[in-house]
């Protein structure tokens, strides 16, 4: 579906940098079929130097809404603050293939770096039995992350956090490199690496993982350990987003390339030859 | 009172129910877009350059914005002759049958290669003409673009001419000093067409990150940063030569086409708008109805090559 969809809301999740936003969209033909792991193509307007769209994951959704999760990153993402309630986008989606989430892949382990939280609330939203774990290098307003984790699922859980924190069900646990931290810092991974979780770790049938390319590597190899399968989301450039441009290529264990817009963008994480991936 | 403009076009023996045609590698084989665009609209569609083989494509990164434009090293990616016609071709006949005029992109290494694709494609149905990419290297030959050279345009226009009897468009590559030497040479081994241009060669760097963007360093530029190239290309070719001319580089809107229409195109290629937003060319053929109707042209067909032959009289 291409739709010209209309901006209901945006606010800043970051603090003090203000550069992760949340912005709701009213879009009910993609909020009717959108999956977890799936990404939406947007696009500010047809005459701009910036001509081609931008990729987002679904960071969930609500009766005819979808909502976004952006870090301001360059042209575009910088002026998609500057966007009022009532503005109109170009829009299409919901794109690409979402998480394998069948029945024998839950309980699910979600585990996030910086906006790659995004798909992962998705996922969230939709599985109640599902453990968050989140890092973020220089954002913290948690306050405003439990109001929309409330949002999402009529639920609040409790975030705790650090590196040593003791996973447990039922929370979402936040990790950050920020000087404004206070709690305890460190890697999202950190915690994974905590032999006092392995139990906890061991009672999940998948992790599934979005994130900067280093971090997915070692949550890859850590769940590999575990021998649990392990899905990334996973990013490359993108034109169109539908499979024709062949743009987003990635290169495939089976030899050749995979395109991300198609065959992904979530991916089992053997799917992908890390080796030739230019990390 | 206004008539309903008359959007038909003749790009020699063949006719579109209106100029509007996808450009090459940007609108796939035409299924993948199936959900999203009415391709029953069109006038035509040029598929994703066809190999022999399949071809896995360059290094990524494959593609990146710039302003106004986009570059792409795609490299040509493709499923190959097989299985384009065991998976693709059903497709593309189908909507043949409900009138949109398809147009098969052929990449090759050397002149034997684009014989035996003319001569494959021309024993299946529903290919109304063949388009002979110009801007692919010339592999027995050093690797430097067939379409650089007039001797080599010649050579392999004349070999494909005489294996096949469909409409034969020749695409050429702006990469040259003198496009009507290149756009002859294709005349004179007997293309029915032009369709131009591809895509100019470029790079793109990354300052912050002291790197190339693109994977294979250098790509191609489209977009609507190259119109006016595409636009004086067109027209110094049709000035001179008495050919039809497929005209396409950076459009995005309905006056796009008339500007193209004026210069010498008697049809039109939509290359990168198609990437930009999938409906675009839906949009295009609105605003390009409209603007007919608005500026009282009855006949879109009239305006090919008004301002072509200004500057013949003029002798510009
Ligand atoms: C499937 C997918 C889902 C995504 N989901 C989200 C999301 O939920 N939230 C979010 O904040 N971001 C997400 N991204 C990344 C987002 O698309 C880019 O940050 C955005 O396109 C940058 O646009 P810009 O105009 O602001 O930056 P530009 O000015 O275009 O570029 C700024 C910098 O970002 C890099 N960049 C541009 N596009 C991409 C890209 N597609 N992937 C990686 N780097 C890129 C450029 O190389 C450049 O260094 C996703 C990307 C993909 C492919
Ligand atoms: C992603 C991409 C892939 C392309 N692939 C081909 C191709 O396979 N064969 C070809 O002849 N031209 C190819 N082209 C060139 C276009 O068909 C067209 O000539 C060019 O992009 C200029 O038009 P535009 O500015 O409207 O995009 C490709 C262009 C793009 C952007
Ligand atoms: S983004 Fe165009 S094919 Fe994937």
């Amino acid at each position: 579906m291409r739709v010209i969809a209309e901006i209901m809301e945006q606010q800043p999740l970051s603090h003090p940098a203000r550069d992760v936003w949340w912005m709701c969209l009213k879009a009910p033909s993609v909020a009717a079929q959108a999956q977890p792991g799936q990404f939406i193509m947007l696009k500010l307007g047809h005459t701009t130097p910036h001509p081609l769209g931008r990729p987002f994951s679904i960071a969930g959704v609500n009766d005819e809404y979808i909502f976004l999760l952006y870090k301001q990153k360059g042209a575009i993402t910088d002026l998609m603050p500057h966007l009022n309630e009532g503005a109109k986008v170009i829009l299409w989606g919901p794109l690409g293939h979402g998480f394998d989430l069948r029945d024998d892949k839950t309980p699910l382990l979600l585990i996030a770096g910086g906006a790659g939280i995004a798909p992962m609330l998705f996922t969230w939203q939709r599985f109640s039995n599902a453990a968050l774990l989140a890092g973020f290098a220089d954002w913290h307003n948690f306050n405003r992350l439990s109001v929309i984790l409330r949002e999402l699922r009529r639920f609040s859980p409790p975030i705790p956090a650090g590196p040593d924190t003791l996973l447990t069900p039922e929370s979402v646990y936040i990790t950050n490199l920020s000087p404004y931290w206070s709690a305890g810092s460190g890697l999202v991974t950190d915690p994974l690496l905590n032999p006092q979780n392995s139990g906890f770790i061991k009672n999940h049938n998948s992790v599934l993982t979005c994130g900067p390319w280093p971090m997915m590597k070692r949550v890859a190899a850590i769940s590999r350990e575990y021998g649990i399968s392990c899905q990334i989301a996973a990013e490359s450039p993108m034109a169109c987003g539908l499979g024709v441009c062949m743009g987003c290529a990635l290169p495939a264990a089976q030899g050749d390339y995979l395109y991300l817009c198609k065959h992904g963008p979530a991916l089992q994480a053997e799917a992908l030859d890390w080796n030739r991936l230019c990390l | 009172m206004s008539v309903k403009p008359d959007l038909t076009c003749r790009i020699g023996n063949l006719v579109a129910r209106n100029p509007i045609f996808a450009a090459s590698g940007t609108y796939g084989f035409g299924e993948e877009l199936a959900d999203y665009a009415n391709i029953g609209k069109l006038g035509g569609l040029v598929t994703k350059g066809l190999s022999l083989s399949p071809r896995p494509g360059n290094r990524p990164p494959r593609i990146c914005e710039t302003m106004s434009g986009m570059l792409n090293s795609i490299g040509l990616a493709n499923p190959g002759l097989d299985i384009f016609i065991r998976d693709k071709l059903p497709y593309l006949q189908k909507i043949a049958d409900a009138g949109c005029l398809v147009i098969v992109n052929m990449y090759a290494e050397n002149r034997q290669e684009f014989v035996d694709l003319s001569k494959a494609l021309s024993a299946v149905s529903g290919i109304s003409a063949l388009e002979l990419n110009l801007s692919c290297p010339n592999v027995s030959d050093g690797g430097m673009a067939f379409g650089v050279d007039p001797g080599a345009v010649f050579r392999i226009t004349q070999a494909v001419r005489e294996n096949t009897n469909l409409p034969l468009w020749v695409k050429l590559t702006p990469n040259v000093t003198n496009i009507v030497e290149i756009a002859q040479a294709a005349l004179q081994g007997g293309a029915d067409a032009i369709s131009m241009i591809n895509t100019l060669l470029a790079t793109a760097i990354d300052a912050r990150a002291r790197k190339f963007r693109l994977g294979n360093i250098m790509g191609g530029l489209s977009g609507p940063a190259i119109k006016p190239v595409a636009l004086r290309m067109v027209l110094q070719v049709s000035k001179e030569l008495d050919i039809p001319i497929v005209g396409m580089g950076g459009i995005t809107g309905g006056s796009d086409i008339i500007e193209f229409f004026l210069a010498g195109a008697c049809a039109v290629q939509i290359g990168s708008a198609n990437l930009m937003d999938p409906l675009a060319m839906e949009r295009i053929n609105a605003e390009l109805f409209d603007f007919c109707l608005e500026e009282n042209v009855s006949k879109l067909q009239d305006l090919s090559g008004q301002l072509a032959a200004e500057c013949r009289l003029q002798k510009i």
